[in-house]
């Protein structure tokens, strides 16, 4: 009892969740309900890329990065089951294990791992990468064990309401709480719940959509989140005194398609309170994107991103993670070789925060080959 | 004259019967004898299949496709979700990626079909009327294309 109670709460709770988690996976095909569905979906891409940088050196790289996403999902009666497994040269995780209870008729309450609903690239793409037109994703959207600046897995309780009105119209609400990750040597680190570790604090994130038609993908919206980010006793800032970082974000956002056109675009506020002994340093900075993608016809698509970040050569907390994109151009062309197979070529110019306080600028090119079976 | 007549004739008679044939071929939306839904809009049809949430009676409604005749597909895209096949793809795959909603089930012939109708009544399926008017266990709700 004593060793129950010494034990920190986000390693009991990893614990509770993957002892009643983990098994749901293992349930035969044969025993599911008649009134029940399954699916499994794998995506996989491979990729050729070439960075380099004028500025900085350790910019450079160049090689081939395969990915494999694999997503399995369950939906009984009023229960439902979610598992997505991500593979890639630079991670292998497991990046949501979700059960869900239909809790009304368009509500559902999820417990488990899953992508907190405050961004809006990772709850629309997800890993699946044949899913979104560019090869690279926006730098305020970045996975945040990849740099990107917002957490975006949390272990804890998401609800997803849906509200559809007569004319069609309808609103999307998503609330969640649950754990934060916390600033690690590697950056910021979700908790595993594969290997879970102690130290991640809270974090309590929404999603607001209106859709003037849920039979279509148009959406505009609002984007929320307050995350306590512990950070890690071995990293430099804690040697440096930093105790935690108190982040809040606000994001309004758009996904807009008519005839040709598609409009992606996003913009995010940032307020972080870094813990110092004795004083809390506030941070403030912008960042936000603009895609435009135009269908040539069903099989070409070209697109362009423009990122741009305003004070954020302020921030102490983005001192933290170098990889940052403060500003990006991307342009490129995709072509839908088959209904499930496409083709992208992408040419980019990012800039990065840099140690100096400065912009270190690389160009990039990458061709992709993205697929999902079955 | 008269072998002018008799050719009128005939070719009225032709295009009689190609009309009666080509009036046969609709396709409906069925359920299994034993359903208790009686009635459903084109745009609740429409919504089933694109994965958006249908209830009747507290039960969601199952949608299911038959995966064996091409044609039939063609006119299930153009007719029923109103997206090419390729939309129609990406918004089942996006459906399970975003809310966990699996893609709706395919079965491979009729007979999966009416086994699978039968043994969850809150289902629902796009097939053609010929084959609707041969087996007794399946109800037609409505008609969803039909060839004049």
């Amino acid at each position: 009892m004593t060793a129950i109670r010494s034990r920190p709460p986000d390693r009991i709770m990893s614990r509770v969740l993957a002892s009643v988690l983990l098994p749901l996976l293992l349930i035969p095909v044969g025993k599911l309900r008649a009134d029940s569905e399954q699916d499994f979906l794998l995506f996989v891409s491979l990729e050729a890329f070439d960075e380099s940088s004028s500025d900085n050196p350790k910019l450079d790289d160049s090689g081939f990065s395969p990915a494999v996403d694999m997503l399995y999902t369950f939906s009984g009666d009023r229960f439902r089951v979610l598992g997505e497994f991500f593979n890639s040269r630079d991670e292998n995780d497991l990046e949501r294990l979700q059960v869900g209870w239909q809790a009304g008729e368009q509500t559902v309450i999820w417990l488990g791992r899953f992508h907190q609903p405050g961004k809006y690239w990772s709850t629309e793409y997800h890993h699946g990468q044949l899913m979104q037109t560019t090869i690279s994703q926006p730098g305020v959207e970045q996975w945040e064990d990849d740099g990107g600046p917002i957490p975006s897995h949390v272990t804890g309780v998401l609800m997803e309401s849906e509200f559809v009105r007569d004319d069609s119209s309808g609103f999307e609400l998503a609330l969640s709480a649950g754990l934060a990750p916390k600033l690690a040597i590697e950056g910021l680190q979700p908790l595993d719940l594969l290997d879970p570790e102690s130290g991640h604090r809270t974090a309590a994130n929404f999603r607001f959509a209106y859709r003037p038609d849920i039979l279509s993908e148009n959406r505009v919206g609002l984007l929320g989140g307050w995350s306590d980010i512990n950070v890690d006793g071995d990293t430099q800032a804690a040697f440096d005194g930093l105790s935690a970082i108190k982040q809040t974000t606000l994001s309004v956002y758009a996904d807009w398609r008519w005839d040709k056109w598609r409009l992606i675009s996003s913009v995010t506020h940032f307020s972080n309170d870094l813990e110092l002994p004795g004083t809390t340093d506030t941070g403030r900075f912008l960042s936000g994107y603009l895609q435009a993608e135009y269908s040539i016809d069903s099989d070409w698509t070209l697109f362009a991103r423009i990122e741009n970040s305003d004070d954020e050569e302020k921030s102490a907390f983005l001192s933290l993670l170098p990889e940052f994109v403060t500003r990006q151009d991307v342009l490129g062309v995709r072509w839908d070789i088959a209904t499930k197979h496409s083709l992208t070529l992408e040419l980019s110019d990012t800039s990065v925060h840099a140690e100096d306080a400065g912009n270190d600028h690389s160009n990039a090119i990458r061709l992709q080959w993205s697929t999902v079976f079955p | 004259m008269r072998v002018k007549l008799e050719l009128g004739a005939l070719f009225a008679i032709f295009l009689l019967s190609a009309t009666t044939a080509w009036a046969d071929r609709a396709v409906v939306l069925v359920v299994s004898t034993d359903s208790p839904i009686e009635t459903l809009s084109a745009l609740d049809v429409r919504k089933a299949y694109l994965g958006i949430a249908v209830r009747h009676g507290g039960q969601e409604i199952r949608a299911l496709r038959l995966s064996n005749d091409p044609e039939l597909d063609e006119i299930f895209l153009q007719s029923v979700v109103a997206m090419s096949e390729k939309s129609y793809t990406y918004r089942l795959l996006s459906n399970a990626l975003r809310y966990g909603r699996p893609r709706p089930p395919e079965v491979r012939d009729l007979e999966a079909l009416l086994n699978a109708l039968s043994t969850n009544p809150y289902s629902i399926a796009c097939v053609w009327q010929s084959d609707a008017d041969r087996f007794p266990e399946l109800e037609i709700l409505r008609v969803l294309w039909q060839d004049y």
